[in-house]
């Protein structure tokens, strides 16, 4: 009996450990060859050297395209966690004829094809002459991420208890101060999940950026598609390098982040 | 309205109205508090007192009716304009703020000086004997100090009128009556009016000067503890105010406020506090503790015979079930000091009661 248990212990050890290869093979792999001494992205790569890791600095686009993508991605999470915070609330808090509808509405760029969103952006952005620019892809992503906050924020929303707000209103706090000191505090740790995900999601966010962005405005995702047309060179490795560093950190940046939430509070409170 | 009324009248409903999806909560509630004063409101669950309560503080609006705060007009005026403070039945302690800060809240928002504040927490956490507890968590509170810490953040603010809901109900019964104590010692000291929701009868007869007794959204009667148990105007009040014998009763003769009804198969005089007249039916409200037995039966009004049914000692007192013939029971609650006789079960005894005590209720009052 007990023989057997250990060894379908070791049955599920070895399953874990076959999915979490099959997991993480491909970062393996693009980790390997970014440091490939050749002039091809070859697997296995031939040698080893960091050169291609030197000759990133040289190429000044993709530093560009990784502030884009992060003025792209910041602005569109912003926007679309004051517009969905603002939009839950309405629909919560102040019922009315058709609200469920609405909400559906706000929820729909979840299934609608990115690509027909794409397109549609690129006509609408260009009557509104403001297509090409960072500012007409944040604002189509905004959209595309708004079902996220819609959904995180508003049923966090719906948790809070009618009754503090009712209590702060009585202890003499107007509206606005209410939200401020009693709402939105209470909402923190989902906006922050929301922002996190949102971020993520827009940061390598292809198919609206390659329809709507012009040259010079291209983000981290568009830069690379349009250098692996030319080159096969490993700077494509090293580059995804970067971009999987940068999530682990943004990774432990959220989880600290909401490990000291109470800390935070209580430090914020007692002074 | 002159003025001499807004000097005394702290709060004052009038008529109000309230309905929920076609359900009329509150139907026609005028109820008026002197300043200084503490009221209860007394009723059974559901008879609409958090309603009343969450309508004077501004938290919802009624239907109809208006509110008036030392006379004036506040019915348009939403709950952070007037200077009420509600403690909640479900407590609504900030989960996010620690004790302090739950407290500073009303404090903050008049923006008063930093020191002020601290001085002011401090000052009622001792008084609600939680001093040591300014940086808990919420979530680290028992139920009992959580009411406590209720309490303290409404009373913090000094408010013109303070609302409270249940305020006691989950504490044990030591800390209750210490908190009644207080409570009662706190209003005292700072003059405050206090309007006080409750579903206990002692608490309400204990704390209060005078009590509202509610049922399914109206206020059946107003008045002081006493009027309320020697003079309840009908049979729902009398017995949900200390205890009472209901027998059924026909009037059968008046005279002014002497009647005689016909109950129980026999004939009794009784007292008339309305203006019930010949032929009307309703109830005769006698308190355990106004049955005589034995020899104080025997200067009394009404005299009968019973047989003893069942006896409960209680100490101070002894309650005695009787048989009165004719498939009627009564019950006696008779003073009790040692060596005084107790009666056995079986017994027959001469039992009795004075006309002034036997209230004839008119049915007819109750809708
Ligand atoms: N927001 C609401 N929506 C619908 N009905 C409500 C609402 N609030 C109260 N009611 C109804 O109004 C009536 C009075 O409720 P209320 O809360 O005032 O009772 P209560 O006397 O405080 O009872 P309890 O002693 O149980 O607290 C109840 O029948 C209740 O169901
Ligand atoms: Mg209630």
């Amino acid at each position: 009996m007990r023989t057997k248990n250990v060894s379908f212990k070791w049955v599920l050890y070895v399953a874990a450990i076959l999915i979490c290869l099959f997991l993480t093979l491909p970062l393996l792999i693009i980790i390997l060859t970014s440091f490939g001494a050749g002039t091809s992205s070859v697997f296995p790569p031939k040698g080893f050297s960091t050169e291609w890791y030197s000759h990133l600095a040289s190429q000044k686009q993709f530093g560009q395209a990784f502030v884009n993508s992060l003025i792209a991605s910041s602005g569109a999470t912003l926007l679309a966690l004051v517009g969905g915070t603002l939009a839950a609330m309405a629909i919560l808090y102040y019922p009315f004829p058709g609200s469920g509808v609405l909400k559906a509405f706000f929820m729909s760029p979840m299934v609608v094809p990115k690509i027909t969103l794409g397109v549609a952006y690129l006509i609408l952005f260009s009557k509104m002459h403001i297509a090409g620019g960072l500012f007409a892809l944040i604002l189509g992503e905004a959209v595309t991420v708004f079902p996220f906050v819609i959904s995180i924020v508003g049923s966090a929303l719906a948790n809070l208890k009618p009754a503090d707000r009712e209590a702060a209103a009585d202890l003499g706090a107007k509206p606005l101060r209410v939200f401020f000191t009693v709402t939105l505090p209470q909402l923190k740790i989902s906006l922050l999940m929301a922002g996190a995900i949102s971020f993520v999601f827009t940061f390598d966010q292809v198919e609206t950026a390659l329809l709507i962005l012009r040259q010079g405005s291209y983000t981290l995702p568009i830069q690379l598609f349009i250098y692996m047309e030319k080159w096969q060179d490993p700077t494509i490795a090293v580059v995804s390098v970067m971009m999987i560093v940068f999530a682990l950190l943004l990774f432990f940046g959220i989880k600290v982040a909401l490990k000291s939430a109470p800390a935070m509070e209580k430090m914020l409170g007692k002074k | 309205m002159s003025n001499q009324h807004a000097e005394t009248t702290a709060i004052e409903a009038r008529n109000i109205v309230k309905q929920f999806a076609g359900h009329t909560a509150l139907n026609q509630v005028s109820l008026e508090v002197k300043r200084g004063e503490f009221i209860s409101l007394l009723g059974p669950s559901g008879c609409g007192k958090t309603t009343l309560l969450r309508i004077l503080g501004g938290l919802e609006h009624p239907d109809e009716g208006a509110v008036l705060l030392s006379g004036k007009d506040v019915s348009g005026v939403p709950a952070y304009g007037r200077n009420t403070n509600m403690i909640f039945q479900q407590l609504a302690l900030f989960p996010h703020m620690d004790v302090y800060n739950n407290i500073a809240y009303g404090l903050k928002v008049k923006k008063l000086g930093k020191a002020e504040i601290k001085k002011r927490v401090a000052e009622v956490l001792e008084l609600v004997q939680l001093s040591d507890y300014s940086n808990r968590s919420i979530s680290q509170l028992s139920g009992g100090q959580a009411q406590r810490i209720a309490i303290a953040r409404a009373l913090v603010n000094k408010p013109e009128v303070l609302l409270l809901d249940e305020p006691l109900s989950a504490l044990d019964m030591q800390l209750r009556l210490d908190m009644q104590h207080e409570l009662k010692r706190i209003q005292r000291e700072f003059g405050g009016t206090f309007i006080f929701v409750t579903h206990d009868q002692n608490e309400a007869m204990n704390l209060s000067d005078r009590i509202a007794v509610m049922r399914s959204g109206v206020i059946l009667q107003y008045g002081t503890p006493s009027e309320i148990y020697e003079r309840p105007v009908d049979s729902f009040v009398a017995k949900f105010i200390g205890d009472t014998n209901l027998l059924e009763a026909k009037v059968i003769e008046s005279s002014g406020s002497k009647l005689i009804v016909e109950c129980c198969g026999r004939t009794f005089e009784a007292r008339n506090p309305g203006a019930a007249g010949v032929g009307s039916t309703g109830h005769l409200s006698l308190r355990y503790e106004y049955v005589g037995l034995g020899e104080s039966a025997e200067r009394c009004d009404n005299q009968l015979t019973g047989k003893i049914l069942e006896s409960v000692y209680g100490g101070a007192s002894i309650r005695y079930k009787l048989d009165i013939g004719g498939g009627y029971e009564l019950t006696a609650n008779v003073q009790y000091q040692p060596g005084n006789p107790i009666y056995g079960v079986g017994q027959e005894i001469a039992l009795g009661f004075q006309r002034e005590y036997a209230l004839f209720l008119d049915d007819s009052r109750e809708a």
